[in-house]
């Protein structure tokens, strides 16, 4: 038996009970503002409201937090996964392109080598 | 919203594939006899070398045979001279090459045009004096690895 026909049965069924009790027509009816809460986010609900598959999807989408968080990590995550890569292909090019000035300069390999160099150039500063 | 967000995505994925490509790394390591035969005979010192570098290191090295027919006749030749010992340097000697590199670069051009003198200069000191400047300089740089960083987080 299906859900909708099933419904049906309670709903005929509920309709020729008649009186409730108070605290039965109070579970009920919590009870059914939970379901009619989940009916209006599901998908059927949504393209009946808005009688539109692509609005009916933006509603699901603001209707449900996981969806509206998935796309903005993934693009955060593919965000930083392209500033990674962009860092790295410019490390690799700055380090080629100062290798091709040592390798071709006036100055010798020793000259960048010998850290006394270094403390020469800055003592002679002074 | 959700559009813009897709758009982004599509455009960053573009983006990375686009400068991998543009980079033109390798998916698996070089071998020498990939190269072409232009590069083999630019980067002939290396070949003993070649199959420990790394794929990095390997494409910086293919670049810079690549430049080298632009190079000048007297840059060529110290390209040739030079590779073979640059590639036998630890990569920490390496780096700290390259460090001092770019901290000449930033002298004043009036001082950077003395340097080849400068170095002469050092050359003509004696072997002890050299070696008291390179103590000093290994105690500078043992101070400033022991300095806080004024940068770091608390």
């Amino acid at each position: 038996m299906s859900e909708n026909v099933f419904g049906k049965k309670i709903r005929s069924a509920l309709r020729d009970v008649p009186e409730l009790s108070s605290d039965i027509a109070a579970r009920l009816e919590e009870s059914r503002a939970r379901a009619v809460g989940i009916h209006a986010t599901s998908w059927v609900s949504a393209v009946s409201r808005t009688g539109n598959s692509q609005e009916a999807a933006f509603a699901l989408f603001r209707d449900f937090p996981l969806p509206r968080l998935l796309l903005p990590t993934i693009a955060l995550i593919v965000g930083l996964l392209t500033i990674q890569s962009l860092k790295q292909i410019q490390t690799a090019e700055e380090i080629e392109e100062i290798d091709t000035a040592v390798l071709t300069g006036d100055l010798p390999l020793d000259a960048y080598i010998d850290a006394g160099f270094d403390a020469w150039l800055r003592r002679s500063s002074r | 919203m959700a559009k813009t967000l897709f758009a982004i995505i599509l455009l960053a994925l573009n983006l990375v594939n686009a400068e991998q490509s543009f980079a033109a790394a390798p998916k698996k390591p070089l071998t020498w006899s990939e190269l072409s035969a232009e590069e083999r005979e630019v980067l002939a010192p290396l070949e003993s070398h070649w199959t420990d570098m790394t794929t990095s290191r390997k494409n910086k090295w293919v670049g810079i045979a690549r430049k080298y027919k632009t190079l000048r006749p007297t840059e060529q030749e110290n390209v040739k001279a030079r590779m073979a010992e640059w590639a036998s340097l630890t990569p920490t000697d390496r780096q700290s090459a390259r460090n001092r590199f770019k901290n000449l670069e930033k002298m004043p051009p009036d001082k950077k045009v003395k340097l080849a003198d400068k170095w002469v200069e050092y050359q003509q000191l004696t072997e002890s004096e050299r070696e008291e400047l390179r103590a000093a300089a290994r105690s500078n740089q043992g101070k400033q690895q022991k300095a806080p960083n004024p940068k770091a987080l608390p």
